[in-house]
């Protein structure tokens, strides 16, 4: 008896149908999932590669259903493997879909263990069909496209780096506002590019983006740069004109916060990029440059912060500040009407500390 | 039974009828001085010549009146039985019987073959001495006492097995080891209760703590100069006569990571081949389980662009993974397996064509994926690189569990198995000392030198494996 039962026991290792076993060949890696529609009626599209005979090639697979998770099993009547979206890079989402909760289309990402919350998101114009089948030629693996694109956005400070954890925690955030990438297709080459940063107001896509430079400026208000950070002026002073261009090497912020003004101060240490006018080895020169710069820069970020309080989207992160420390201006209200209607002052000093190896 | 009425001629009958008329026993009658006297001994293990040299001596003695004349370095005079006689011709002593004055001379002068002390074969080092134990203990012994001078170096001899009389050395430095562990190895050498004693592993079995334990609890090596390092840290080694193979014990799990070359290597050099050979540990006993689990149930931690790949390889595959490393797996160990039973030319070739031919082949073929040739691949080679065989083969035998455990529940199954396999390090004792010392019980001050090789300089403290209560506590030797 005791040895029939053993028995039993080691051959019932032979068999298959372990509980929660997902054999790799048995599922298809979607690595990019685009979601549109409205709550109800959402259309969910994946793209995906295919494997066959030793070589990959890539398709999409478009579902729909009342929720994603019901888009994404009536994605699998059409797709020879099932759908996994453990591995998921990037999630796009169309411009209208997010103009209401976003946190309604996401939740089933967040509840499965296995699903990777390190994807990138991204806010599209328009329709999303185009965006999974781009009239350019951008490589046959389109999810590979977004995924380099919005790393290397990064790295430059075009967008802010929110991936899918951080877009949870900042939707239910009171004192602080979802940026999401904005990414476009350009009419001209058919090629979908960052377009800037997308703002959100309370869940919400307030429908105002910043542009690419504007995006650039947003991230330094936030303090938070990637590897590189460049601008380019026109320079004049006193008649002399010449191109300019500075990488942003350090950052550093000072808000003083009062119960009816902010007044913000930036210390930006830069070093000269390009600067055919040269004579940088003269203290006057690179006086006049540093002047330019804080005044252009105080300019560009002023307009960036009103654009923000525009949008009711305080993205830059003012409101933790005063939620901590102020509760006279935190319990004004509402943070994004209080925000909005903030008297928010800004100046930035620019300091150059490099000027590469020239003089 | 013997009594002055028995003749010369029935004694060397009855001799001959003891030893059932073998062709090779020499029984002779010669003269002494005072009566007749019966030589016998195997002409197969003494030599002729050398007999007539010692019995002449032994002649001259006994001539010129001396007392004791039958008492040189290789001789001794007994009274005579036949049980002394029959073991004595046994061993391939000379036995001269006296009936007159019912005495036996042994003399102990024994040939026999011996191969020279090349290295070992499976004990290869790149540095230090190429010296290796060979089929004798005498042999065996003066290889260990030409590196250690000191008369605190025992041998304790015991015979075992009614049938073979094999001679089981034990030898330990009196002042180092631990007298309990002694004790301990003699009382069980004595309990050993069996007719044929042939062979060191059967010892060995007869000495572990527990011989279920896919973990050998004594140190194998055929290397002289291992067994004194050993030694000096108070390790007693245990020889089985016909054997080049000594057993050396206590040993804790650290010390089949150790190789002579450690010591003799540089510093740097010596403590970076030790590390890389603990981290081989992991990959030799991990790597097919993780794979298999990553396969079948974690694939969302592979990167993206690893992902592809790995998908590409596995796709086709018609079964499971688990079949998938099991198949290459005992591949592996069959061209193993052959290499080792053919001779070393044709044994390259096996490892050359099963190797490279049909690992590619069976990737073509649509058997087996890319990544489990490499997965097995690089797991046979961080089996190989463990100095000790028993150690190297207990390992390769020990990820099978560990694979099917991962082919049923995943990173669980390894997490399980993990557990299991360190609960039972940490039961397992060699000699009674814990085997997994120095981690299970912790001892910080020999922590580091299971991963690195100390400078010499640096060594103040007597280096033993196991430490007890007093010296612990001392601390300031």
């Amino acid at each position: 008896m005791k040895r029939s039962v053993a028995i039993l026991l080691v051959c019932s290792l032979l068999l298959g149908g372990c509980w929660d076993e997902k054999q790799y060949k048995d599922v298809t890696v979607v690595s990019l999932v685009g979601i549109e529609g409205q709550l109800g009626d959402i259309k969910a599209q994946f793209a995906f590669p295919i494997f066959e005979d030793g070589s990959i090639s890539y398709s999409t697979s478009l579902g729909s259903g009342t929720t994603l998770r019901e888009a994404r099993n009536d994605a699998n009547h059409r797709t020879k493997e099932g759908l996994d979206i453990a591995s998921l890079q990037v999630v796009l989402i169309s411009e209208e879909t997010a103009k209401s909760d976003l946190y309604n289309y996401l939740d089933m990402l967040y509840r499965d263990p296995r699903n990777r919350l390190g994807a990138h998101m991204a806010i599209v114009q328009g329709e999303l069909a185009p965006y999974f089948k781009p009239s350019a030629d951008v490589g046959n693996d389109i999810s590979s496209h977004y995924t380099e694109l919005i790393d290397t956005a990064i790295k430059y400070t075009f967008i802010p780096d929110i991936n899918l954890q951080k877009t949870c925690s900042t939707l239910f955030a009171k004192d602080l506002s979802l940026s999401l990438p904005y990414i476009k297709i350009d009419k001209e080459s058919g090629i979908p590019e960052i377009a800037g940063t997308a703002l959100f107001s309370e869940k919400k896509f307030t429908g105002k983006t910043l542009d690419k430079k504007e995006s650039i400026i947003f991230n330094l208000l936030r303090t938070k740069q990637g590897r590189y950070t460049r601008f380019s002026y026109m320079w004049k002073s006193g008649g002399k004109v010449s191109p300019l261009t500075v990488e942003v090497n350090s950052i550093h912020k000072d808000w003083d916060i009062s119960n009816n003004k902010i007044n913000t101060f930036y210390k930006l240490k830069f070093s000269v990029e390009e600067f055919p006018h040269d004579s940088l080895d003269e203290k006057k020169t690179v006086k006049e440059v540093e002047d330019f710069l804080s005044k252009e820069l105080t300019k560009d970020f002023t307009k960036v912060i009103h654009k923000l309080q525009d949008a009711k989207s305080d993205a830059v992160g003012f409101g933790r500040p005063v939620r901590a420390f102020h509760p006279a201006l935190w319990e004004k209200g509402d943070w994004t009407d209080t925000f909005s209607e903030l008297d928010i002052n800004v100046e930035v000093k620019a300091e150059i500390t490099r000027n590469g190896i020239l003089n | 039974m013997m009594d002055d009425a028995v003749s010369t001629d029935s004694l060397i009958l009855y001799i001959k009828k003891t030893f059932h008329n073998s062709s090779d026993l020499f029984v002779e009658e010669m003269e002494w001085q005072n009566g007749p006297a019966v030589v016998c001994y195997f002409t197969t293990m003494t030599e002729g010549a050398e007999v007539n040299l010692q019995l002449e001596l032994i002649r001259k003695r006994a001539a010129d009146g001396l007392t004791d004349w039958g008492r040189t370095a290789i001789s001794s005079v007994h009274a005579f039985s036949i049980s002394v006689l029959t073991e004595s011709i046994s061993i391939g002593f000379v036995a001269v019987i006296f009936p007159e004055s019912n005495l036996l001379l042994q003399i102990m002068m024994p040939k026999f073959v011996l191969r020279s002390p090349n290295e070992p074969e499976n004990e290869h080092v790149i540095r230090g001495p190429h010296e290796g134990f060979v089929e004798g203990f005498d042999a065996n012994m003066s290889l260990i006492r030409k590196r250690l001078a000191i008369p605190n170096l025992v041998v304790q001899t015991l015979r075992l097995g009614n049938d073979t009389q094999t001679l089981v050395n034990y030898i330990y430095i009196e002042s180092i080891a631990d007298e309990d562990v002694v004790a301990n190895v003699k009382r069980r050498l004595e309990s050993i209760k069996s007719n044929k004693v042939i062979s060191a592993g059967q010892v060995e079995d007869y000495l572990e703590d527990s011989v279920w334990s896919p973990f050998p609890q004594f140190l194998n090596t055929e290397r002289p100069d291992r067994v004194v390092a050993n030694l000096l840290e108070g390790k007693i080694a245990i020889f089985t006569n016909n054997s080049p193979t000594a057993l050396i014990a206590p040993v804790n799990f650290f010390s089949f990571y150790e190789s002579p070359d450690d010591y003799n290597a540089r510093v740097l050099v010596g403590s970076f081949y030790r590390i890389l050979r603990i981290l081989s540990f992991m990959t030799a006993i991990f790597l097919p389980a993780f794979y298999i689990a990553v396969v079948g149930f974690h694939s969302e931690i592979l990167p993206i662009e690893l992902s592809k790949q790995v998908k590409l390889g596995v796709n086709e595959i018609p079964y499971r993974p688990i079949f998938e490393a099991l198949l290459l797996e005992l591949f592996i160990e069959l061209i193993r397996e052959s290499a080792i039973r053919l001779p070393t030319p044709i044994g390259q070739t096996v490892g050359i064509v099963g190797g490279l031919v049909i690992g590619n082949a069976i990737v073509d073929a649509g058997l087996v994926s890319n990544f489990m040739v490499i997965v097995v691949a690089m797991t046979a080679i961080s089996s190989f690189v463990i100095p000790s065989w028993e150690m190297n083969m207990t390992i390769r035998i020990i990820r099978f569990p560990f694979m099917l455990a991962a082919s049923m529940f995943g990173f669980f199954g390894i997490a399980i198995g993990t557990l299991v396999l360190f609960i039972h390090l940490m039961n397992v004792s060699s000699l009674k000392q814990p085997y997994f010392t120095p981690i299970v019980p912790f001892d910080p001050a020999k922590f580091k030198d299971v991963f690195f090789r100390s400078p010499y300089v640096r060594l103040k403290k007597q280096q033993k494996t196991f430490t007890h209560g007093a010296d612990k506590e001392g601390g300031d030797h």
